[in-house]
């Protein structure tokens, strides 16, 4: 008889800032800063205003960059004999699926010193945590996925 | 089903080590040591240059070097202490501490925080090199037009004007990724419960800073890119003879340059409240009054320039309106020094050096305050203006109001940074020396300023003999104690004393939870605000 655990980690970035009101921080720094350029703009100072453009632009990218990755995450789900992984990064999903008795974890190292924490079976591995863990949560994570794909009875 | 969720942002997960751990490092820890060593190299150079300016104003007549060469030492001594030393040392408290004071793990856009570090030293490069470059024939010197680049002078000055236009759109791009970075991590990585009313004050005087940098970069760099145009491509915004208006860039440096005012000192009215709490003792008083008052001084700050240039002509009901907001900003700023005090009062009060430089901060900005309101007076301005009343007024609002309270902060956060505790004793003599060698320097000015001294020359009439000679030993004694600060530092991050993790009883908030020093990548478990 084989006992089941369920399990599940979930790597993401924590996001205290809503769509709504990235989108409404954007419109008081707009307001701000195009108040002051069209008033200098009126008076002939007009090259205030392509700087006042540049600056809103490197805002408008920042939020952008951190609303596309808002969704981000990375999941280990251990049900039943299925071992899944999943990935969202930017607007890609990617995921896996392995079989839970051979579905093995391990820490490799690079030459550079960056350590992945790679999770896989019968030749196919897939990489966990890349974004959102560092070296200690991934030997902490390895030990306790170890721990629960060998809980089985 | 268990269910863990980890919090952690991108591009921060490796450590690297050697000198590539400093060029291409995203973690906010190694950049904010980077601003905050960058910022006491500055310190001290800037320094040199004012101890120079004070030993050829030792004695009237000229002593050391010509009139073109103190100008140009004083110019650069002004941008250097302003963009090099003050602004990258509050933006390296910003990169250490709201990270851990908010509970995220690091800052919001890590590359572009490394981008806006390095590009500081070109910046400093370009605002010192003309100096090197005229020793070998080149170019007439560094700027010499003061920091704030009036035109004409600045039209007809040689290429250190050039070289410093360049420095200053470098340090705005770097200010403007820095406003950047710090509004999408206040607003975006806060920890669960802790709402914008529950972030630390020191997270609330880097906010308004930002916007501030936002609303007020923008037209500097319009203006000096219009100076750089009509030196060098024909333009006359700035030439009269040519239907230009050379007012017309005081009105755009000072509004920047007013405001520029608060973004020195926002961020330390932030950390003093903590400062005076954790020494006296006691809650915060004043939380929420504290936070509108920053906002309504960030406010003011951008509607009151014209009071720097009130002797250059305008008409009266503009003279009105600039004296009475500018004395409308002293409402806000008595709030908060009514909750500085209020927070101290009755508390179980201990004199650390980070408590002794808050106390003395106090006492010396309130002098600041109070000289800058009668200067916003338009008939007391019209005698004080430029004199060197106006010199002793600033610096007692920037060196006493700004420098000193980075001081108090580095003695507050250096052992948290470090691991290690610095030397008290050693601190105790820097502060009694700071401030009393401050005084010696500064109240002598005060006095040759209201009997009619200018500011910007380098000589004077007999009759201001004996106090410039009073400031200029006062300087030298400031100059040399500040080597103790420098020596206390280096000592601290070498060895020392282990310390705690809360290093101070009566510390609050998040950044005292972690270990001293902080993990590389501190909070892998997110921190619940309740």
């Amino acid at each position: 008889m084989l006992s089941v655990l369920d399990y599940k980690i979930i790597a993401r970035p924590n996001n205290s800032l809503s769509s709504e009101g990235a989108f409404k921080l954007l419109v008081v720094l707009g307001v701000l800063a195009l108040i002051v350029a069209v008033g200098f703009t009126h008076i002939g100072a007009w090259l205030v205003l392509p700087f006042a453009g540049l600056e809103l632009l490197a805002f408008a990218l920042a939020f952008y960059h951190i609303r596309v990755h808002a969704a981000d995450f990375e999941s280990i789900t251990i049900d039943g004999d299925e071992v899944v992984v999943e990935k969202k990064y930017s607007r890609q999903m990617t995921s896996a699926v392995f079989q839970r008795y051979w579905t093995q974890v391990s820490v490799k190292k690079s030459s550079g010193g960056k350590s992945a924490l790679m999770i896989g079976s019968h030749g196919k591995e897939i990489e966990f945590g890349k974004h959102f863990i560092d070296d200690e949560q991934r030997a902490v994570l390895v030990r306790e996925l170890k721990k629960k794909l060998r809980n089985i009875n | 089903m268990s269910t863990t969720t980890v919090a952690h942002h991108e591009e921060h997960s490796d450590h690297p080590t050697g000198i590539m751990r400093w060029l291409t490092t995203t973690n906010h820890k190694d950049i904010g040591t980077m601003y905050l060593t960058f910022s006491l190299v500055m310190f001290l150079v800037g320094g040199a240059m004012v101890l120079g300016i004070r030993a050829e104003l030792f004695q009237p007549g000229l002593q050391l070097m010509n009139p073109d060469f103190y100008n140009q030492l004083i110019g650069v001594h002004a941008l250097i202490m302003i963009f090099a030393a003050l602004m990258p040392a509050a933006t390296g408290f910003a990169n250490w501490m709201i990270p851990l004071q908010i509970g995220a793990p690091d800052m919001a856009l890590p590359r572009l925080n490394n981008w806006g570090f390095w590009l500081l030293p070109p910046s400093a490069i370009l605002l010192t090199l003309p100096f090197t470059l005229a020793l070998f024939g080149i170019g007439d010197g560094a700027i010499a037009t003061g920091w704030t680049f009036y035109p004409p002078l600045s039209v007809q000055g040689g290429i250190g004007v050039d070289f410093a236009i360049f420095a200053v759109h470098l340090l705005g791009v770097s200010s403007v990724m820095g406003s950047i970075n710090i509004i999408v991590t206040l607003f975006n990585m806060r920890a669960p419960g802790m709402t914008l009313m529950k972030m630390p004050m020191f997270a609330w005087g880097w906010l308004i800073t930002a916007f501030l940098l936002v609303a007020t970069i923008p037209v500097l760099a319009g203006a000096v890119t219009m100076l750089l145009t009509d030196r060098h491509f024909g333009t006359h915004f700035f030439d009269a003879a040519g239907g230009g208006d050379p007012i017309m860039f005081q009105h755009l440096f000072w509004f920047f340059g007013h405001p520029e005012v608060y973004i020195l000192l926002l961020p330390v009215w932030g950390f003093i409240p903590q400062i005076l709490q954790t020494f006296s003792r006691k809650p915060m008083y004043g939380y929420k009054a504290q936070v509108y008052s920053l906002w309504a001084i960030g406010a003011l700050a951008v509607v009151v320039w014209a009071h720097h240039f009130f002797t250059a002509g305008m008409p009266v009901p503009a003279l009105l309106y600039f004296m009475y907001s500018t004395m409308a900003i002293s409402l806000p700023l008595a709030v908060l020094f009514f909750c500085w005090i209020k927070t101290m009062w009755r508390g179980s009060m201990s004199f650390e050096t980070p408590m002794l430089f808050a106390v003395g901060w106090i006492i010396l900005f309130g002098i600041g305050g109070l000289t800058g309101l009668v200067l916003a007076d338009v008939a007391a301005d019209a005698q004080y203006h430029n004199s060197y009343f106006v010199v002793a007024h600033f610096h007692y609002t920037l060196f006493a109001g700004g420098i000193m309270g980075i001081m108090a902060g580095v003695y507050y956060w250096l052992p948290k940074m470090t691991g290690h505790m610095y030397n008290e004793k050693l601190g105790k003599l820097h502060f009694w020396l700071t401030a009393i060698s401050f005084n010696v320097t500064f109240i002598p000015q005060f006095f040759v300023g209201l009997a009619g001294m200018p500011r910007r020359i380098p000589d004077y009439a007999l009759q201001f003999a004996e106090f410039n000679m009073i400031s200029t030993i006062g300087a030298f004694v400031l100059g040399l104690s500040q080597l103790l600060f420098v020596y206390n530092i280096i000592s601290c991050a070498r060895g020392g004393t282990k310390a705690t993790d809360k290093v101070w009883e009566g510390a609050e908030g998040l950044e005292w939870t972690l270990s001293s020093p902080p993990p590389y990548h501190s909070f892998n478990e997110q921190p619940v605000i309740k």
